[in-house]
């Protein structure tokens, strides 16, 4: 599984034209990645940073989590620790700096 | 030195002599007697706390012992909370036990002198219901969840943090599978973050949610933000 920082991330400051983006719990079974760091030269919706965070891993984030407009039931994502849900959805603006994490609460007991 | 007084010598020294008597003066919910459930109820008990609510539904079938602790072979077909009843009893004569064989539903009221829940339901549908319930006494819940290898433990409290349908909106139900090492490691930090919160009140994990992995060994943290 690809690792491009420490598993004991917490609040982690990102540098330059830098977000990163850390996947939790069952996002990384399926994507095979913890987290990684994007380059991002303006700012940009969630939904155009989903795509770009597609290519980056090879897999298509965007199609998992995404029904057309829609983001699917079961995944939420965080922008600087704020659920876009409570924000602006998916225009809900990342710009250089940012932290992005998605994760899929797990439902067990 | 009595046994009572042995019972405790061990962890006593690590949360002091008023806060044990804080958890043997104190009553908790315990939602679901499943993996989590069992984990969280054996630690509270071990750790002294005085009275327990158990509420689950469910008899005991062969797919729960990989990870429910409390139960063996020989309890198939019997009620959980017949079970861990006399189980937690056995660890502890002193706890009190209230028994609730039922599921966490509308109509379900959450009896009266309980300081906390403890969320250790198998499904979203029922969590909302029971926050609901704990916004309504306005006491604390720790919630926990499992998949696979992973799982995740938050505290929700009235007027600090936002509520678990907030926190966690529309998560759909499904059954994955677990790999059982999670679920007692996620249930002991729910455990020890309900002894937090009952002990002073605030806990570790208010607006944080500590995410588990299990195939890495590791432990993070999500500050979560209005």
């Amino acid at each position: 599984m690809e690792r491009e920082r420490g598993a004991y991330g917490g609040k982690t400051e990102s540098t330059g034209n830098l977000v990163e983006v850390k996947f939790f719990a069952t996002l990384r079974l399926a994507l095979g990645v913890a987290s990684l760091f994007l380059p991002l030269g303006k700012p940009v919706t969630v939904k155009e940073f989903l795509l770009l965070c597609s290519q980056k891993v090879g897999v298509d984030i965007d199609k998992k989590l995404l029904s057309g407009e829609t983001l699917l039931r079961g995944t939420m994502i965080l922008v600087n620790g704020r659920n876009i849900l409570h924000d602006k959805g998916l225009a809900t603006i990342i710009t250089p700096g940012d932290v992005v994490s998605l994760f899929p609460p797990a439902g067990g007991g | 030195m009595d046994i009572e007084e042995k019972f405790f010598s061990r962890h006593s020294p690590l949360i002091g002599e008023e806060n044990i008597k804080k958890l043997r003066s104190s009553t908790l919910l315990i939602a679901g007697l499943g993996g989590l459930g069992c984990t969280v109820a054996t630690l509270l008990v071990r750790l002294g706390i005085g009275r327990l609510h158990l509420v689950d539904s469910d008899i005991i079938s062969p797919s729960n012992l990989n990870r429910q602790i409390l139960y063996h072979y020989n309890d198939i077909g019997k009620a959980k909370v017949e079970v861990a009843e006399e189980r937690l009893k056995a660890i502890n004569p002193a706890v009190k036990i209230v028994k609730h064989k039922r599921k966490i539903e509308r109509r379900f009221s959450l009896p009266e002198g309980i300081d906390g829940v403890v969320d250790c339901l198998d499904n979203f549908r029922s969590r909302y219901i029971l926050d609901e319930f704990i916004h309504q006494r306005s006491i604390f819940m720790v919630h926990a969840g499992v998949s696979t290898y992973f799982g995740q433990v938050t505290t929700i409290f009235p007027g600090k943090t936002r509520s678990l349908r907030d926190l966690f909106p529309a998560v759909p139900d499904k059954v994955d599978p677990v790999f059982p090492p999670t679920v007692l490691i996620v249930a002991s930090l729910q455990a020890a973050e309900t002894v937090r919160v009952l002990c002073d009140s605030n806990g570790k994990l208010l607006n944080r949610i500590a995410i588990v992995d299990v195939l890495t060994s590791t432990c993070e943290i999500i500050e979560v933000k209005d």
